[in-house]
């Protein structure tokens, strides 16, 4: 079931909020079993036949949390921890990457391999994800849950299921645990509406309409075709804003459905192409994955306590890592690869910078941070969206003027006539495109790059308190501020633009990771 | 009170949608743009902007009319079916309106465009073996905003998605009247982008979905006769699955012989005589099963001995262009053959 149907806004959450609360005057634990039990429901709504490989495997990691829990310290919780994490990652590696190894092992050897295509469950990067981090903090002795139901609500809590924000148990489950939770609050329910519906109007509205633009560059790059310098970079930016509003949006709606229920989330995106680094951009991109990655990848390799080059190797192997994660396929490895070289760059840089005789950051070198890594970014992004080296490498062929700079014919008729002196060439019925792609890219560019982000938004007009804080308070009625009627009737303007495009729905790009 | 203040913001914030929602529904925009995006849309569907502009860029008169679906459209060419006429001495102009999908309510928004606009003298409404369940896919795209509201609840199965789709669509075709080069789209008819009287599909495979400039020969239909009985026999299961008993009795299988009664009735206030023209799949019925009903509106037609013939189909369903020409001119002399 995706968030933005109607059969998800009109009859799932309806009946499961209703009967939270409902239920949850008499049982928390009922209340708790009745959203863990929506929450299958709505995974098995896609494809019933995953979910006895959801259900299994929040079965085993349950038992294997309980034993790390119960082990003595030393070697045998270790081991504990190793089996479980790793019986996770193997049944990630095969559902995932089962195919793309054997065909690769196939093309290196020679040997005629034979493959049956695997399905990948919805949702497995991130349930798996989310109980190997439950391992860890087991181990750690950060995580402890003994009741079944409460572990299968938190690895199954619908909100967060499919597309993450990637959670942890320490974060979550201790909300669950309050009394107010199970308790209908107007200003929790109303101020989850307000992220839903900017989550909704993210993207419905912002993400599916630049999506036209974007897969048909890349589609014809794929094809053959040789885009020019402005359809490359038109693409590519459709691209790139398409990828953060989709996401980004998702995860608001992620996080407002699940203040709705007086459970916070973190949040998942800052602003990110607002950047000024690589490793600033890093702090702002699905921002539960790169903490993941951080905490259980990167620190455990070493991290920076090992010298220079074992910290770039790290941050490499892990950004590597990273891209794999999203997919089985060489293009993401290369996007993984490059943002681990910006990032080696970036501290390379940083570590120079420090030692200059140089003022602060000033607001000119800010801004040119900011373009430099944006424009990284966009390059990455090439990688991760094309489907081959050869696709990418036509559109970065492009994106440097290789194959010409076309503008519409009727813009060339208009302009100085030695346009022909500067490489440009006009191209005939292409105004329309022309004009949508780079309306929709500049319009978005300002949305993304100047504008507040969902929590700003928030936080400014309707509360004082911060929603996005996952430590386990509860903010109650006091919390709301009364904001101006103006931003009810921008919220409403808003949500009926992305109801008006729920009639067709288009899945999440990060369902397929 | 407090606990109220957010609820209350909330309220308003949902009158506020519904009150945009509604605004966006009430946008105008140009008809002419609606025919052609719904072209733009659907490769199957790309003779309607081309029945728009016959009906009404070209002052060419439309004596004859033919409403149908790929059935027609495989069938019947309108410049046989006028030559037939002509050697039984009607110089009537003949134009075959028929497009993809059997759905009523979509050929009750053509004939109107139709009848509304010109005069016609023959309508001539293709039928097969039965009415369908279904409402056309594309009547949300030629549809009035009142058609839509106006459509008739209970039967029709697409009532609510087409509800809600609606603010969409008045809003899309409201920014393309604004600027329609943007998108393809022309404000006003260009000689240039009009097929002509004709349009011809006869000498295209069903599914109509490949370019127009992939006509194909007549050899390419030439099927053997045991691959068509291979066709119909998958046809048939799939009946026998669909048609449980008393389910075309059922309240949505009402909603296409509204449709088509509106339409007849429309054409009787207009005046035109109405013929029905019979093509059931191959080797289906001799006679549809609303037979008694319709025979009252007008004379029912079909080419038996092309029908008969397996030579004369591409596929189950469809007449490959041997069987559309012989149809075509059988058509024209009986039409011809009528009492006037």
């Amino acid at each position: 079931m995706l968030f933005n149907s109607y059969e998800f806004l009109l009859v799932f959450a309806p009946i499961t909020y209703i009967g939270f609360f409902c239920v949850g005057r008499y049982s928390q634990r009922l209340a708790a079993l009745w959203l863990a039990v929506a929450s299958v429901v709505f995974y098995s709504w896609w494809n019933p036949s995953y979910v006895p490989i959801l259900m299994s495997s929040v079965i085993i990691n349950y038992l294997m949390g309980a034993l790390i829990q119960r082990a003595p310290d030393g070697g045998w919780r270790r081991l504990a921890l190793a089996a479980a994490a790793g019986g996770d990652l193997a049944a990630l590696g095969y559902f995932k990457y089962a195919n793309f190894f054997v065909t690769n092992v196939g093309e290196m050897t020679g040997l005629a391999t034979t493959t049956k295509v695997i399905a990948l469950p919805l949702g497995i990067s991130f349930f798996t994800f989310t109980q190997i981090a439950y391992l860890v903090d087991s181990y750690r002795g950060k995580a402890t849950e003994r009741n079944p139901v409460l572990y299968l609500l938190f690895v199954t809590y619908f909100p967060h299921l499919i597309a993450g924000p990637i959670i942890h148990h320490k974060d979550v489950m201790p909300q669950f645990a309050r009394r107010d939770t199970y308790v209908f609050s107007p200003s929790n329910f109303v101020i989850g509406m307000v992220i839903l519906i900017l989550g909704l109007f993210k993207k419905c509205f912002l993400a599916d309409g630049i999506a036209a633009f974007a897969g048909p560059m890349f589609g014809g790059a794929e094809q053959g075709a040789l885009p020019d310098l402005l359809q490359a970079w038109g693409g590519a930016l459709a691209y790139t804003f398409q990828l953060y509003f989709d996401f980004s949006g998702y995860s608001d709606m992620a996080i407002g459905l699940s203040l709705m229920i007086n459970v916070r989330l973190p949040i998942n995106f800052n602003s990110p192409y607002q950047a000024g680094s690589i490793i600033e951009f890093w702090k702002r991109w699905h921002i539960s994955l790169s903490t993941f990655l951080r905490d259980y990848l990167y620190i455990p390799l070493g991290g920076n306590r090992c010298g220079k080059a074992r910290r770039y190797t790290n941050l490499l192997a892990t950004m590597v890592i990273g891209g794999l994660w999203h997919g089985a396929a060489w293009t993401f490895v290369a996007w993984g690869g490059l943002h681990g070289l910006y990032l080696i760059v970036n501290h390379a840089w940083r570590g120079l910078r420090s030692a200059l005789p140089v003022e602060a950051v000033g607001r000119a070198e800010r801004a040119f941070g900011t373009l430099v890594t944006f424009v990284a970014v966009v390059v990455a992004w090439v990688f991760f969206r094309a489907t081959t080296f050869h696709g990418a490498a036509s559109i970065l062929a492009g994106m440097v003027g290789a194959h010409g700079v076309g503008l519409p014919a009727e813009l060339v008729a208009r302009l100085p006539s030695n346009l022909a002196d500067w490489g440009c060439h006009p191209v005939e019925n292409t105004l329309g495109p022309f004009v949508l792609t780079w309306g929709w890219c500049l319009s978005l560019m300002v949305v993304a790059l100047v504008l507040p982000n969902t929590q700003d938004f928030v936080a400014r007009t309707f509360s004082d308190h911060n929603y996005f804080d996952v430590r386990p308070h509860i903010a109650g009625d006091d919390a709301w501020r009364d904001p101006p009627l103006k931003w009810a009737l921008g919220l409403g303007a808003l949500a009926a633009l992305a109801l008006m495009n729920l009639i067709k729905p288009a899945e999440f790009l990060y369902f397929n990771f | 009170m407090l606990r109220s203040r957010p609820l209350a913001y909330l309220a308003v914030t949902g009158s506020v949608t519904l009150a945009f929602l509604l605004g966006l529904t009430l946008l105008p925009h140009s008809r002419y743009i609606r025919f052609q995006q719904t072209a733009v849309e659907s490769l199957q569907l790309l003779r309607v902007k081309w029945i728009y502009q016959r009906i009404h860029f070209d002052p060419t008169p439309i004596d004859v009319a033919f409403i149908g679906t790929s059935h027609t459209q495989s069938s019947i060419d309108a410049e046989l079916v006028e030559a037939a006429a002509h050697e039984h001495g009607h110089d009537w102009h003949v134009v075959n309106f028929a497009v993809p999908w059997l759905g009523r309510d979509l050929h009750y928004l053509i004939a109107r465009e139709l009848l509304e606009n010109r005069r016609v003298s023959k309508l001539v409404v293709e039928v097969q073996e039965s009415e369908p369940r279904a409402p056309h896919p594309a009547f949300l795209s030629l549809a009035e905003l009142g058609d839509v509201v106006a459509t008739p609840a209970i039967v029709n199965v697409n009532y609510l998605d087409n509800f809600a789709r609606l603010p969409l669509r008045q809003a899309s075709l409201f920014v393309r009247t604004l600027a329609p080069s943007l998108f393809g789209l022309e404000s006003d008819f260009d000689p240039a982008h009009y097929e002509g009287l004709y349009w011809n599909d006869t000498y295209r495979p069903h599914g109509f979905n490949e370019a127009r400039t992939a006509v194909h020969t007549a050899e390419h239909f030439a099927h053997p006769v045991s691959k068509l009985w291979a066709m119909f026999e998958s046809k048939q299961s799939l009946g026998r699955r669909l048609n449980l008993p008393g389910l075309r009795h059922s309240l949505p299988y009402r909603y296409n012989l509204l449709y088509l009664e509106r339409l007849l009735a429309l054409a009787q206030e207009k005046g035109v005589e109405i013929v029905f023209y019979f093509v059931p799949f191959f080797t289906g019925p001799k006679a549809p099963a609303d037979q008694a009903v319709l025979s009252g509106y007008g004379p029912i037609l079909s080419p038996q001995a092309v029908l008969n013939d397996p030579g004369s189909w591409q596929n189950e369903d469809h007449l490959n262009v041997f069987g559309a020409r012989d149809a075509s001119r059988w058509m024209g002399r009986k039409l011809a053959e009528m009492p006037r």
